[in-house]
């Protein structure tokens, strides 16, 4: 029989990386293993026999040490799934007595987030800067359009930004 | 030598950063250290690759560690002798914690009420 890759869309919102973890482990359950990953937002999974396994996303825009990064992973049996937008992807299958976890302490696991965070930062700020100086009188239509984009996107990264912020402090608290 | 003051700022060391200098008084890749810590630890500490990767990371740039090779991708880590002069100073805050706990814990086998807040 031949095994057909099935495609499927999703949106997760970067603070909801726990989410995206749990749906993939869900799928799995139901017998489609994520195989690859593409934009927007696809899902590419290979239907199997269902299984328990660990999802874990991991963010890291460290490409220069990519090879020396992934290999650790895998050593410690972890499978790289792909790669979006600095996420990496890592399966395993659940087994007792088995590591199940890619951050083994609160502190690196804060770390995490505070990556992502600055990540954010240096995508928001050229932003802001552009939309601040920007003609706010300009007449064309193009122009407000524009703007109006910026703004949304802005009280997007706002939103984004202070619910990663949040996460952190729960990080720190319990 | 490192001034007193500028190892202190390092101090105290989570669990795991304290695991991972230990192990590094040899050259080992991550997963070395991932299979060291867990064995010396008794089974205590198992460090996540995240958790490590991090860690290598940052003790590298502060100078704890450096890298010395390179096998099959794996980067192989050491200790330096900053790292182990901070290394030596949390084992001799350890030191202090373990007798005043133990002084503690003598007195109250001896007379089982001290310590405890009169009622």
């Amino acid at each position: 029989m031949e095994r057909k890759i099935v495609r499927k869309f999703n949106w997760f919102w970067a603070w909801n990386d726990d989410r995206e973890e749990a749906w993939l482990e869900e799928m799995s359950r139901q017998g489609l293993h994520l195989s690859s990953l593409g934009l927007p937002c696809i899902y590419y999974f290979e239907p199997g026999a269902p299984g328990d396994y660990a999802y874990r996303l991991d963010f890291n825009t460290s490409y220069k040490d990519r090879a020396n990064y992934l290999a650790l992973f895998t050593d410690a049996g972890w499978e790289h799934l792909g790669s979006l937008g600095g996420w990496e992807y890592f399966r395993k299958l659940r087994k007792p007595g088995e590591a199940m976890e890619i951050y083994s302490d609160n502190e690196s696991k804060i770390q995490k987030y505070n990556r992502l965070l600055m990540y954010l930062m240096i995508l928001f700020l050229p932003l802001v800067v552009i939309f601040t100086t920007g003609r706010p009188d300009g007449s064309l239509m193009i122009y407000q359009a524009a703007r109006l984009v910026m703004f949304g996107f802005i009280i997007l990264y706002l939103i984004a930004l202070l619910k990663i912020w949040a996460r952190i402090n729960r990080l720190k608290k319990s | 030598m490192t001034d007193r003051t500028d190892l202190n700022r390092y101090l105290p060391l989570t669990e795991a950063t304290f695991y991972i200098l230990l192990a590094l008084d040899e050259p080992l890749h991550g997963y070395g250290v991932m299979q060291k810590v867990e064995a010396v630890s008794q089974g205590t500490v198992r460090l996540g690759p995240g958790t490590l990767y991090g860690a290598f990371q940052s003790l590298e740039k502060e100078g704890l560690i450096c890298m010395v090779r390179e096998e099959e991708r794996r980067k192989c880590y050491q200790l330096t002798g900053k790292g182990r002069q901070v290394l030596a100073a949390q084992v001799g805050r350890l030191q202090v914690m373990l007798a005043n706990g133990q002084a503690l814990l003598d007195g109250m086998s001896s007379s089982p009420a001290a310590g405890r807040p009169q009622e």
